[in-house]
């Protein structure tokens, strides 16, 4: 198995997700979910593993709807996803078949396919997307089983129809998709999962909408992968990379240097593949130093300082004083200390501490132990913010 | 130069893949992993997206090209991926279109495999549709197999597709995984770095780096080796060739293309083919380098342009007081250039300073008519390819009508000013200056090499070679000394450092040859005739050192150290009186006489004045504790005065500071045996005959002789004495070192322990050598000539020395000191 950052692996290269994927499958008993992660946890290779092998009982469609700038796009895109399914279906498409275009040039199949003289006038999408997840939903319990639409990039999507549209079109799509989950003839063979590079939370502010269209799914986080998973991937990778490793405890170093981020493991293993090197644990992390001062920042850290000002406009330097004060502590810091902090720099609010550590916590940058301490969530986060920002 | 291998400036898909690989420099392990990363793509599940990014002529397409190259020739390989290499500077307006770019390609590589898409079902249909069509089309064609996209330039597809189109792509890539790609950029833009970007971490991103010196001097090689141009091959080995890559590096910075184009021209005399090309260069990097400027925001781009005008790094201060700016603007638009790969910064000190990471971008502030001026750059190329002799050569040769030539050479030969260092030399002294700051040494070595090589100026490269030869690297500081005697014959100071050097190489008759040359040139400096006096000798010429030191006592009486030397030759002329009189003097003389209380004890000891050696030596080791010679000195007086405790400590402190003085471990066994301990004698003399010969100090420090006669003193048992040789000689012997013992047995017959011994002691003692010889024939000589030796000894009579053959004779009466 080599190192590969980013691109798209070989089913069987996912590893470390399995009971996390059978517990998704559990809660798909009882609801619809929306996953969140951050970028480069492994999300999509997560919703991959799951489509490629559904347990009985299961129907699992992988579609990633960040191409669909419009409802009608999106309708159409899960419209033909649902056709590839009927084909063969012994049932007339009852629903359907009025999308349907003639077989294209060798081949003897009709296609789902609207072109611009056919597609559906304006409003008609959510007719399409009923009757699409209806069919299949119907076909689907004949055989005794469920089907799940695994929606990746879906607030890319709303994004888009929001900016492009308007934010009430991407408030209608959620809307529909609500009462998709919750309708009579569908809603108990049907289920879908939700998630996409950025917050559900940044959207719904966007569409602004005060409906919660979401609040009947159940929301889960993908977290890293555990510390054995983690060393597990790091092992496999430097024998499918064939490093020259010292014996010992370069896997584990790896592993914990990243906090079990695969994105981070595979891009650890394949540059130390071109540097070609006898690898070490010090190594590793001299390796990591090296990247963290790197001016070309290969590992986009700047995105941490620069989107600040973009999520917190109105809180000031408050995130700065509190990121820098829990990067310079040598261990996890208690709010009241934060809160002396914050007093200390003229940010003496309790209540807006409080909302600000919440909030990056939810936006990645921290984490929090159990005795209520907070820390940089990633270590190399924590040294590059204070080689960053000059920090003693 | 013949048949010259066709390498493309700017399309490495021109160029014979063999040539490709056969110049192929920089990244091999690069492309072997990549190339690993593409066959798992192609042969399995996972799917590799492969980002080079570098300026423009950093080698990208050669990379790219080569990789594709090596998996054609794979034909297994081949047979599951069609590969779309998308032409260059197509316009990408939508994701669409970039599939039709991907099947345009296919179709010109597989022909019919991959007909054009039908155009009725294309025409009229809204671009989701088209979309639709057109990856159905291409997974129905592909056929399970991979599909590998080659896209340079991918900034600018990215750019076209924007972000509907780059959504799009990354939803094919992700639902449809049969997709690899190879990606080269000149920049790395926010498109694949902002997490906000659908391409964010989807690459595996490698930045290129520039060629260092020796990378652009090993691409040269390798070109000049392929189109078989021995001249040039030969030239880049030499240190003036290598500082000359050095320069051009430093002038042009580590672009591949400006090196390629180098190799066209290296060896020609003409130049009109190397101004057309970098005419060429310039006209594709101008528009480049102007577009990246307008990306910069003003201050960042004035900074910018400021530093395309200044030939050397600035510190931050510089800039901010030119540019009106505050320390602190300067600084933080400094750092955010750094970020953004424009200028690159080192500290010195706690001054920072900093310069253009890609000097070619000086091209944006260059004069934009050739016509007019003569572009800096190949005028400093002329400057830095030949010296000024050679630009002067160059002007001469050239017909009446080559006027653009004639204005190039014009233009480098009134660049030359006197007394300012050229662009060789401050390129060699910012790489000295980067060596000596990192702590390399052998990398300082190499500079230094090649700064003595270019030199033109006697007394800066005479600076190198003394630089060369204080770190102890005399063989370079000799080529140096050899390029400051070329550059200034008539110095008598360069002859005698290259005398200093030739003499420390050990060469010494070639040193001697250069000293008297500098004797010639400057007679009244007695620092070369006390060199030729020490060089002498080394060389066992001692009257003629004698004559040499005296010269310099002449010139210079109160010369201590010529004093000295004046004790050595003295001594080893056995004017023993003498030489004890010209240490005293030196002693008077010298600020630090230690050399000459060495000399004064070693020679007391010769005359067996061992409490006054002792007092001398002792003298030496207040002056120089560290000093083996003085120690060893101390323990040969102490083992004279028969104080063989003191002798061995002695001794043993000799032979810690310095564990390889064969004369050192001879005197300890020599003490060891005369104390009564044979075993660790024996294992002292196993150790002696393991140094290399080179480290055998011969003559006056010669003391086997006297381990001979310690066998004799120590016991007058004949059967030890039988057994003690026969050990020696065994040792020896399995040391492959008879023929030391051979030659100490002869010398060992002046030694005074003969004078104590009775006669009938001698004869026995003959007689053991001469039962132990039967047992080694390659002593036979030592032991006859030994054996007539103590007859002499014992009658006194030369005519015993007729039982010898002439030259045999000759060596006994040397010994013994008798006229012929």
């Amino acid at each position: 198995m080599r190192a590969n950052p980013g691109g798209v692996l070989d089913i069987a290269d996912i590893i470390g997700r399995d009971e996390f994927i059978a517990r998704m499958w559990d809660v798909f008993n009882w609801n619809s979910v929306s996953l969140e992660a951050d970028r480069r946890v492994g999300k999509t290779s997560v919703l991959r593993k799951m489509c490629a092998a559904p347990p009985a009982g299961w129907e699992a469609a992988y579609l990633d709807v960040g191409k669909a700038h419009s409802p009608t796009e999106f309708a159409e895109i899960v419209a033909a996803e649902v056709f590839k399914r009927l084909t063969g279906w012994n049932r007339p498409t009852v629903r359907l078949a009025e999308y349907l275009s003639p077989p294209m040039a060798g081949s003897v199949e009709p296609i789902f396919r609207l072109t611009g003289r056919d597609r559906p006038r304006d409003g008609s999408w959510k007719h399409l997307l009923t009757a699409a997840i209806e069919d299949l939903v119907e076909q689907q319990t004949e055989v005794g089983r469920r089907v799940v639409l695994l929606f990746d990039e879906l607030p890319w999507m709303l994004q888009a129809v929001a900016i492009r549209d308007n934010p009430l079109a991407a408030a209608e799509i959620l809307h529909v998709l609500r009462a998709l989950r919750q309708s009579w003839t569908a809603g108990r063979g049907f289920r879908m999962l939700i998630c996409g590079s950025i917050g559900m939370h940044h959207v719904l502010r966007l569409v602004d909408t005060y409906a919660a269209p979401l609040n009947d799914v159940t929301k889960v986080m993908l977290p890293p992968l555990s510390r054995v998973d983690a060393i597990e991937l790091a092992r496999r990778l430097i024998a499918g990379e064939g490093l020259n490793v010292e014996p010992g405890s370069v896997a584990q170093t790896i592993a914990d240097e990243t906090e079990g981020y695969p994105y981070f493991i595979h891009l650890i293993v394949s540059r130390l593949a071109v540097d070609s090197l006898l690898v070490t644990p010090e190594r590793v992390r001299e390796l990591i130093q090296r990247v963290l001062i790197d001016p070309n920042d290969p590992w986009e850290l700047k995105y941490y300082r620069n989107r600040i000002a973009w999520l917190y406009p109105r809180d000031g330097s408050l995130p700065l004083v509190l990121l820098d004060a829990i990067a310079v502590a040598e261990r996890p810091v208690k709010l009241a200390e934060l809160q002396e902090s914050a007093e200390h720099a003229g940010e003496g609010d309790a209540k807006k501490v409080r909302e600000v550590l919440r909030l990056l916590v939810l936006d990645y940058y921290l984490s929090r132990d159990a005795e209520g301490g907070f820390a940089f969530r990633l270590p190399f986060l924590r040294q590059w913010w204070i080689h960053d920002r000059e920090l003693a | 130069m013949a048949g010259r291998a066709f390498v493309s400036r700017f399309s490495p898909n021109r160029t014979d893949p063999a040539v490709l690989e056969a110049i192929f420099v920089q990244r091999e392990r690069l492309a072997e992993i990549w190339l690993e990363r593409l066959r798992d793509s192609i042969l399995f599940g996972a799917k590799h997206h492969l980002l080079a990014i570098g300026p423009r002529g950093c080698g990208k397409s050669h990379l790219v090209a080569l990789l594709v190259s090596r998996l054609r020739k794979d034909t297994a390989i081949a047979e599951r991926v069609r590969i779309a290499w998308l032409p260059e500077d197509e316009t990408t307006p939508s994701f669409w279109k970039f599939l039709l770019r991907i099947l345009r390609a296919l179709n010109a590589e597989y022909k019919d495999e991959f007909p054009p898409p039908p155009r009725d079902q294309l025409a009229d249909a809204a671009d989701d549709s088209r979309t639709a069509v057109l990856t159905e089309y291409l997974l129905t064609r592909l056929g399970g197999r991979t599909l590998l996209v080659v896209i340079e330039n991918l900034d600018d597809a990215m750019r076209g597709l924007k972000d509907e189109g780059q959504k799009r792509w990354r939803a094919f890539l992700q639902e449809y995984p049969v997709t690899a790609t190879l990606a080269t950029a000149q920049q790395l833009t926010e498109d694949v770095s902002d997490r906000d970007r659908p391409f964010f971490g989807f690459f595996q991103i490698e930045h290129l780096k520039p060629l260092t010196a020796d990378e652009a001097l090993s691409l040269l090689q390798k070109i000049a080796a392929q189109s078989k141009d021995a001249d040039l091959v030969g030239f880049l080995q030499t240190p003036t060739g290598r500082a000359r890559v050095r320069a051009i590096r430093h002038l042009a910075g580590g672009s591949h293309r400006v090196f390629i184009i180098l190799s066209e021209f290296a060896t020609r005399e003409r130049l009109d083919d190397l101004v057309t090309a970098f005419e060429e260069l310039l006209d594709e990097l101008t528009p480049y380098y102007q577009e990246r400027l307008r990306w910069l925001p003003d201050q960042q781009r004035e900074i910018v342009e400021f530093l395309c005008r200044q030939a050397q790094t600035v510190p931050v201060k510089e800039i901010a007081v030119e540019l009106y700016l505050s320390e602190q603007t300067a600084a933080a638009q400094l750092k955010g250039l750094k970020e953004k790969g424009y200028v690159v910064g080192a500290s010195v000190g706690r001054e920072s300073r900093y310069e253009l990471a890609e000097p070619l971008m000086r091209l944006c502030v260059e004069v934009k008519d050739p016509q007019l001026e003569p572009i800096r750059l190949i005028v400093d190329f002329l400057r830095v390819w030949y010296d000024r002799e050679g630009v002067e050569v160059m002007l001469d040769r050239l017909p009446a009508d080559a006027q653009m030539e004639r204005r190039y050479f014009d233009a480098a030969l009134r660049a030359y000013r006197p007394g300012v260092p050229g662009p060789v030399e401050q390129a060699l002294k910012r790489d000295l200056a980067a060596a000596r700051a990192s702590g390399d040494p052998e990398e300082m070595v190499r500079v230094l090499v090649e700064l003595a090589a270019t030199a033109e100026d006697s007394d800066r490269c005479t600076a190198v070679a003394r630089e060369l030869f204080d770190l102890g690297r005399h063989s370079e500081a000799l080529a140096a000394y050899d390029r400051v005697v070329q550059l200034n014959p008539d110095k008598a100071i360069s002859w005698y450092s290259k005398g200093a050097a030739l003499y420390n190489l050990g060469r010494h008759t070639e040193a001697l040859t250069a000293v008297n040359r500098a004797i010639e040139l400057n007679p009244n400096d007695s620092f070369s005739w006390r060199d030729k006096g020490v060089t002498l000798l080394i060389l066992g010429r001692y009257r003629d050192a004698l004559t040499a030191v005296e010269r310099a006592i002449e010139i210079n009486p109160n010369y201590g150290v010529a004093w000295t030397l004046m004790g050595h030759a003295l001594d080893r002329l056995a004017r023993f009186t003498e030489a004890l009189t010209a240490y005293d003097r030196a002693i008077e003389l010298e600020p630090n006489p230690a050399i000459a209380w060495i000399g004064k004890g070693d020679t007391l000891n010769t005359l067996g004045r061992y409490a006054e050696a002792l007092t001398a030596c002792d003298q030496a080791i207040e002056l120089e504790p560290d000093s083996a010679e003085a120690w060893k000195n101390c323990g040969r007086a102490q083992l004279g005065l028969g104080q063989f405790a003191e002798a061995l400590r002695d001794l043993h402190q000799s032979l810690k500071l310095n564990n390889s003085d064969a004369g050192a471990i001879e005197s300890l066994t020599e003490t060891l045996i005369l104390a009564g301990d044979w075993n660790q004698a024996e294992s002292k003399l196993t150790i002696r005959f393991q140094l290399s010969r080179s480290d055998v100090n011969p003559a006056r420090s010669w003391h086997l002789p006297d381990v001979i006669t310690a066998i004799l003193r120590a016991s007058s048992d004949r059967a030890m004495w039988a057994y003690r040789v026969s050990r020696l000689v065994q040792i020896a012997a399995d040391a492959k070192r008879l023929s030391d013992v051979a030659d100490s047995l002869v010398r060992s017959l002046t030694r005074p322990a003969y004078a104590e011994v009775s006669l009938e002691t001698l004869d026995a003692w003959a007689g053991v050598w001469q039962e132990v010889a039967k047992r080694h024939p390659d002593l036979s000589l030592a032991v006859r000539l030994f054996g007539v030796g103590v007859r002499y000894l014992k009658a006194k009579d030369e005519r015993v020395l007729l039982d010898l053959l002439q030259e045999e004779r000759a060596i006994l009466r040397d010994l013994f000191g008798l006229a012929e």
